[in-house]
């Protein structure tokens, strides 16, 4: 069964307005488990939209989204995802460790096992001392990392990832990346990631899902069969400059098209 | 996000490193050698000098000697030990300046503030009506100090900037009613019946027994007073948050509500409370609750404004992380909504502990309570003619009411927020 079932889905923004915006057309898309899928294409062609239907943060105009067979609204009821946004979206009155026990807090598990949990999921991404610190005190990678604890907390099968390191640079990005899989290693699960850097979509994905604007459609899927685990030398391997290139030609295309 | 220094209370030290540097400096001489003059004078003259007696703490020395069968001499003899010592910190403040001045540039104002407040305490105690030249000397100490505290460097804390305002005031305020009497009083407020007293006499009137060989002074039966406004002020403080943040809970959540009830809720602040006032207290009954339920009335509408706004404050994206986690309204409103719009209440708070005091007077008014600053203020007014000095008693205690609840508030404010980063 696949987690993530798309069919025929259309978003439309602006329904019966002078203002009507076709976000998406005609989507059809399946993840399976343990999949990692990136959603890559210019600003404007409905990847966060897609990502935000399928965490019934948003819904669809037409057609039929499925999340672990449900409909999204019950598995956001279930608590079948963890969101992870562009900004850390950090409440900065709550300490880290604070911060990371939240959905704990509020799915209602009791303090003591908030705690371990909270602590086991800072050691995962290595801010085991910074428990204690608030969120303005951390750099704004340390900060994303804070939020992949906190959206892993009460360990979702299913990772929704929206452009998380868009706003890093390019160095704290790569290592960023490095985290991340290392991170999906230990937890396993799907994760479906959205971004806009092709290097990104490529080192991290087992399939690149390139989508194009107006009307945002899914135009081409490619299979990224690198092997695991990645490392930093995964960025010098020749089959990796092959699956950028494709991945840049399958874009242009869309774009030309 | 961090903290950054308030730079803006006063303009940075005009003028170039050679204006900063000795400028500063000779004034700062200038002080000392006034306030070394005042102390000599002081110390040399007789304990029957008016100066000495006439002044504020000869005064309260006095009477504290008559009740208690002293010795006039020596209470007098302590009255002069206190003019020494306000005169020595004026005097050897300065001199802390200077070092500082030298060595250390950036604290150089801290020493001058210090200096400038023996000035000010110095103008409330030395005789203002006599011949002699320590009260011109006084002011001529403020207003160097102010001059000093001007062109020297140096980081310019909150409480400077609130400080150099206080003496810029008294400085001007005595200078006016110097003013007035070198024209012939045609200036307003300088003549009978109207006529400003000299910050001198208001401080010894409040030292000084409220009626003549009365049991009390004026300032702890205006302290008396002021706690019983105060508490009925506080009744209708927490009555009116309270009030003030429901609605805006309720305004938050409904906007069919808000549309229909927020412009009444803005309509009620503009019915002017003294003409509703009386229709209250009538239907209210004497006694306290009509006072703080006029004090609620001026309480509640900052709050409801600003936790509305507050509770609206957050980032989407922190209302879909909510969202995601399929938590009830209950808890987003705990959670995340109030936490966010603290900081929108708190600003609402401060304006509405100052307002709840207002309130409270207003309110004493109508209802006839004679134990509050009402009635305080209406008894001082009535004499105004023959003892302006009361009545400006009376202001500067119920002023000191709101202040010190305006200053209670934030430091409750400071506690809860102390995790929180310092906005810019």
């Amino acid at each position: 069964m696949s987690v993530v079932s798309i069919k025929n889905v259309n978003k439309v923004f602006g329904v019966n307005s002078s203002e009507q915006v076709d976000a998406l057309q005609d989507i059809n898309l399946e993840i399976g488990a343990n999949e990692f899928v990136s959603l890559i294409g210019p600003s404007g062609c409905g990847k966060s939209t897609l990502l935000r239907l399928i965490a019934d943060l948003l819904s669809p105009t037409s057609g039929q989204v499925l999340v672990n067979g449900k409909p999204p609204q019950q598995a956001r009821l279930d608590r079948d995802y963890g969101f992870v946004f562009q900004a850390p979206t950090l409440y900065e009155w709550r300490s880290v460790i604070q911060n990371v026990q939240l959905p704990l807090e509020i799915m209602g598990l009791p303090s003591q096992r908030r705690a371990e949990r909270a602590r086991e999921m800072l050691k995962l991404v290595e801010l085991e001392s910074f428990g204690n610190l608030y969120p303005w005190q951390l750099s704004g990678g340390m900060q994303q990392r804070v939020a992949i604890a906190r959206a892993l907390a009460f360990q979702p099968a299913l990772l929704l990832m929206d452009e998380p390191f868009g706003a890093l640079d390019e160095f704290t990005r790569e290592r960023m990346n490095m985290e991340l899989l290392k991170i999906w290693g230990q937890t396993g699960g799907t994760v479906i990631f959205v971004t806009h850097s092709i290097a990104e979509a490529v080192f991290l994905s087992s399939r690149v899902v390139v989508m194009s604007p107006r009307p945002g459609r899914v135009t081409k899927m490619l299979e990224i069969d690198l092997p695991r685990p990645r490392a930093f030398e995964t960025r010098e391997d020749e089959r990796f400059f092959a699956a950028v290139t494709e991945v840049r030609e399958s874009l242009r295309e869309a774009y030309g098209a | 996000m961090l903290k950054t220094e308030t730079q803006a209370t006063l303009p940075r030290p005009i003028g170039g490193v050679h204006l900063q540097r000795t400028l500063p400096i000779t004034i700062a001489i200038g002080m000392m050698v006034v306030g070394l003059f005042i102390i000599a004078a002081y110390l040399a003259m007789p304990a029957s000098d008016p100066m000495l007696v006439e002044s504020t703490p000869g005064q309260l020395a006095i009477w504290v000697a008559a009740r208690n069968k002293l010795d006039e001499e020596s209470a007098l003899g302590t009255a002069r030990l206190a003019l020494v010592i306000m005169s020595l910190l004026a005097a050897v403040l300065p001199v802390g300046s200077v070092y500082a001045l030298v060595r250390h540039p950036d604290r150089s104002r801290v020493a001058l503030l210090w200096a400038m407040l023996g000035f000010d305490l110095l103008l409330l105690n030395v005789p203002a009506e006599t011949e002699s030249a320590l009260y011109p000397l006084t002011l001529a100490g403020i207003a160097l100090a102010l001059v000093a505290l001007f062109v020297a460097p140096g980081h310019v804390s909150r409480a400077l900037g609130v400080l150099v305002v206080i003496s810029a005031l008294l400085l001007f305020w005595e200078a006016y009613i110097a003013l007035g009497n070198a024209t012939g009083n045609v200036l307003p407020l300088t003549d009978f019946p109207w006529k400003m007293p000299h910050w001198q006499n208001i401080a010894e009137q409040l030292l000084q027994p409220a009626r003549r060989n009365g049991p009390s002074l004026l300032v702890s039966i205006l302290a008396d007073a002021a706690w019983f406004t105060w508490r009925e002020a506080f009744v209708g403080f927490l009555a009116g948050s309270v009030l003030g943040f429901v609605l805006g809970v309720i305004f938050a959540h409904s906007k069919l509500l808000e549309r229909a009830l927020l412009p009444y809720a803005i309509a009620s602040q503009t019915v002017p409370i003294l003409a509703i006032a009386p229709m209250i207290v009538s239907a209210l009954g004497a006694g306290w609750l009509p006072v703080a339920v006029i004090s609620a009335y001026l309480t509640f509408f900052p709050v409801t404004v600003n936790t509305l706004r507050g509770l609206l404050s957050p980032d989407p994206m922190a209302v879909e992380l909510m969202r995601s986690y399929a938590a009830p309204q209950w808890t987003v409103l705990w959670k995340l909504r109030v936490p966010a719009a603290l900081p929108y209440i708190f600003t609402a708070l401060k304006v509405s502990a100052t307002a709840s005091v207002v309130g409270a007077i207003v309110g004493e008014l109508p209802s006839s309570r004679s134990d509050g600053l009402a009635a305080a203020i209406l008894r001082a007014s009535g004499n105004y003619a023959s003892e302006p000095e009361k009545l400006w008693s009376a202001i500067v205690i119920a002023s000191l009411v709101g202040i010190l609840f305006f200053v209670a508030v934030s430091l409750v404010e400071s506690w809860v927020m102390k995790r929180r980063p310092v906005a810019e």
